[in-house]
């Protein structure tokens, strides 16, 4: 993999939101570049904020990518298409500003160094996959011959070459998604989006997809993935940006988070009929720095290294027959991180 | 993908989209069924009428169960048929028959004119043709969230937009003048001189009603209802009615081009001081200057304006 770099700016107003962002993160290999780089980033996101109506989007979003692979995850709704429609063009902030290679991502010439696979799954489906991809190069601009040369190479890429000349129409979901693909890589973008892109995409395809993406990267492209699935990230990258609610929760390499989400004790709301009862056996935990009863059937504590301490409640609870009516986690940011990390959907 | 690279030109992809979404136009079939089969409908009934009763009042009866009038010239003419005895009778007489089967003939043109040209074809289907296509430039490709894939090219939205207006107004043009021509020459001879005199401002109204829905197309969900409705209650409404609110109605101009037109033919409006024409030249220049206007308007509003049609 090449050099995936993520820098928070602005980073005393985001710790103040969210204490759990990392700036800048902590590399395992290679070691972070240190060199000061004069050139714009590939994507700069400046206190980005985009509203639907009284629905926040994104909130505050500050992000700059380099070249590499960046995971976007988040439950539904948590505001990673908006991101990535901010990163393309699609959308306009109201605050802040979103460039690629120092240009506003709005301007339509800033979308020669993107490329896009949205995860809508709408084509012209009376084309072929062939037909689609070279309208899309010559709606790029590029000549017949430029586009026909760039429309193979792509399709050869996503490995679709011999079977595009079927109509869209009949294509599997994971022959689409690659068409998606073939489209967004022919015009060579220095930026390359993709929302959801393994979905519906059988192992062996995902296997094949995973290995196009490593080699894109490998090319010097900064793709930003967005997934539900961190695991499948996980194989691709050590870098993800974690967004719950429009906000960035987290960034960084999966250890970084995993370390500091550990060193930063999380809040959860337990309720039973049994308060002071658990609250007398937990207490006991290392891992619980703080107890507080504010009713005679609800229990806050604040743990630390959560996986360790949902581990001891678990015992617990079956050991003592406790009945828990209610477990919520009070912090977002941390419940949307524990979700990914514990292995969830982003609800835990 | 790093092999010699040739560079895109924005130009070459605004030339290629407008052919393209020409193209695509052909794909909205179920509009195309519709305006084709409103077509053989309306042609169906003007040649029906002219076969039947015609447009002058010749085949006309004054109560059911009479004679035509074509009748009751013949039985007038049988009735007093050339009498050297009394020559100043039958001149009178036959002057008279003369006399109304000339204004009979002169009465076809306005008569065509009006039922079939202006409120068929200027108060009906020009507006609905137009805007079954114009509408779906690119209403169509938001409805079917295919949009997507414009607005991810390396194209300014403002060419967009007018990519889509070029590519539709053929579409257009053509159905209207096409139409115009066959509802015409389902008149008779009189349709055709119609045509001749009524294509130029078929064409002005066209432009300017194109670039009002392509407009239209492009700020609503609902493109057609919207463009419908303001067919139907402004152009048909307020075209009609006395005061100057009709002057900003598109179908008044289209007409005040056609009376100059007609003038020649004895054809001019039921109540001229009511209907307030303008001149050719002014008529013209509103419909132009309006498509100009709406065109370079709606570019400056699609350039700023973001679809979340699937958000």
């Amino acid at each position: 993999m090449t050099e995936n770099r993520m820098v928070f700016r602005g980073t005393q107003e985001l710790e103040i939101e969210s204490p759990l962002i990392i700036a800048p993160p902590k590399r395992l290999s290679p070691p972070p570049p240190t060199f000061v780089d004069d050139r714009p980033p590939v994507l700069l996101f400046e206190q980005v904020s985009k509203w639907y109506g009284p629905v926040i989007g994104v909130n505050q979003v500050t992000l700059e990518l380099r070249s590499g692979i960046t995971g976007l995850v988040g439950a539904n709704g948590a505001g990673k298409s908006t991101l990535l429609r901010l990163a393309t063009g699609q959308l306009k902030p109201q605050m802040g500003r979103v460039s690629v290679h120092g240009v506003d991502a709005w301007d339509w010439q800033a979308k020669r160094h993107v490329g896009y696979c949205p995860d809508v799954d709408v084509f012209y489906e009376e084309m072929s996959g062939r037909r689609f991809v070279l309208t899309m190069a010559r709606l790029c601009g590029y000549d017949r011959r430029e586009a026909n040369r760039r429309t193979e190479e792509a399709l050869e890429q996503v490995g679709m070459r011999d079977r595009a000349d079927r109509k869209v129409r009949g294509y599997s979901k994971g022959m689409r998604q690659r068409i998606k693909l073939a489209q967004a890589i022919l015009h060579d973008p220095d930026l390359i989006v993709l929302d959801e892109p393994l979905s519906g995409i059988d192992p062996v395809g995902r296997q094949e997809m995973l290995e196009l993406f490593m080699k894109l990267a490998s090319q010097n492209k900064c793709l930003l993935i967005s997934s539900h699935e961190l695991e499948e990230l996980e194989k691709l990258t050590e870098h993800v940006a974690i967004m719950s609610r429009g906000r960035i929760a987290a960034v960084g390499t999966l250890q970084t988070i995993r370390e500091m989400l550990n060193d930063h004790p999380t809040t959860i709301r337990i309720d039973l009929e049994q308060p002071r009862e658990l609250g007398r056996l937990l207490i006991d935990s290392p891992d619980v720095v703080g107890l507080e009863m504010p009713s005679d059937r609800t229990l806050i504590v604040k743990a630390k290294n959560p996986k360790q301490f949902f581990r001891t409640f678990a015992q617990l609870v079956m050991e003592e027959d406790f009945a828990i009516e209610r477990l919520e986690p009070l912090d977002d940011s941390t419940h949307a991180i524990l979700g990914y990390l514990l292995g969830g959907s982003g609800k835990t | 993908m790093n092999s010699t690279p040739r560079a895109p030109s924005p130009v070459r992809a605004w030339f290629f989209l407008i052919g393209f979404a020409m193209r695509r136009q052909l794909r909205v079939r179920q509009l195309v069924i519709l305006a084709v089969g409103m077509l053989v409908v309306a042609t169906g009934l003007v040649v029906f009428v002219t076969q039947t009763i015609g447009w002058g009042m010749m085949e006309r009866v004054m109560r059911p169960g009479m004679p035509t009038n074509a009748e009751v010239l013949d039985y007038v003419e049988v009735s007093f048929p050339p009498n050297p005895g009394s020559a100043m009778v039958s001149t009178l007489v036959g002057g008279i028959l003369d006399t109304v089967r000339v204004s009979d003939a002169t009465f076809i043109f306005p008569q065509l004119s009006r039922w079939v040209v202006f409120a068929v074809f200027v108060g009906f289907l020009m507006p609905l043709w137009t805007l079954s296509f114009a509408t779906s430039a690119i209403g169509a490709e938001r409805e079917s969230r295919s949009f997507i894939w414009m607005t991810t090219r390396p194209l300014p939205r403002s060419a967009v937009y007018l990519a889509h207006f070029f590519a539709v107004l053929p579409w257009c043009l053509g159905l209207n003048l096409i139409g115009l021509f066959a509802l015409c020459a389902a008149g008779g001879p009189s349709g055709q001189e119609a045509f001749r005199r009524y294509w130029e401002a078929t064409v002005f109204g066209t432009i300017a009603f194109t670039a009002l829905f392509h407009f239209i197309g492009a700020i609503f969900r609902r493109p057609a209802v919207v463009a419908l409705l303001y067919s139907f209650f402004f152009e048909t409404l307020a075209g009609d009615m006395p005061g100057t609110l009709k002057r900003l109605s598109i179908s008044f101009y289209t007409r005040c081009m056609m009376y100059d037109e007609a003038r020649k033919w004895g054809f001019e409006p039921e109540r001229p001081e009511v209907f307030q024409s303008v001149g050719l030249e002014t008529a013209r220049w509103v419909l132009i200057g309006t498509a100009v206007v709406l065109t370079a308007f709606g570019m400056w509003w699609f350039a700023r304006s973001e679809y979340k049609d699937d958000l």
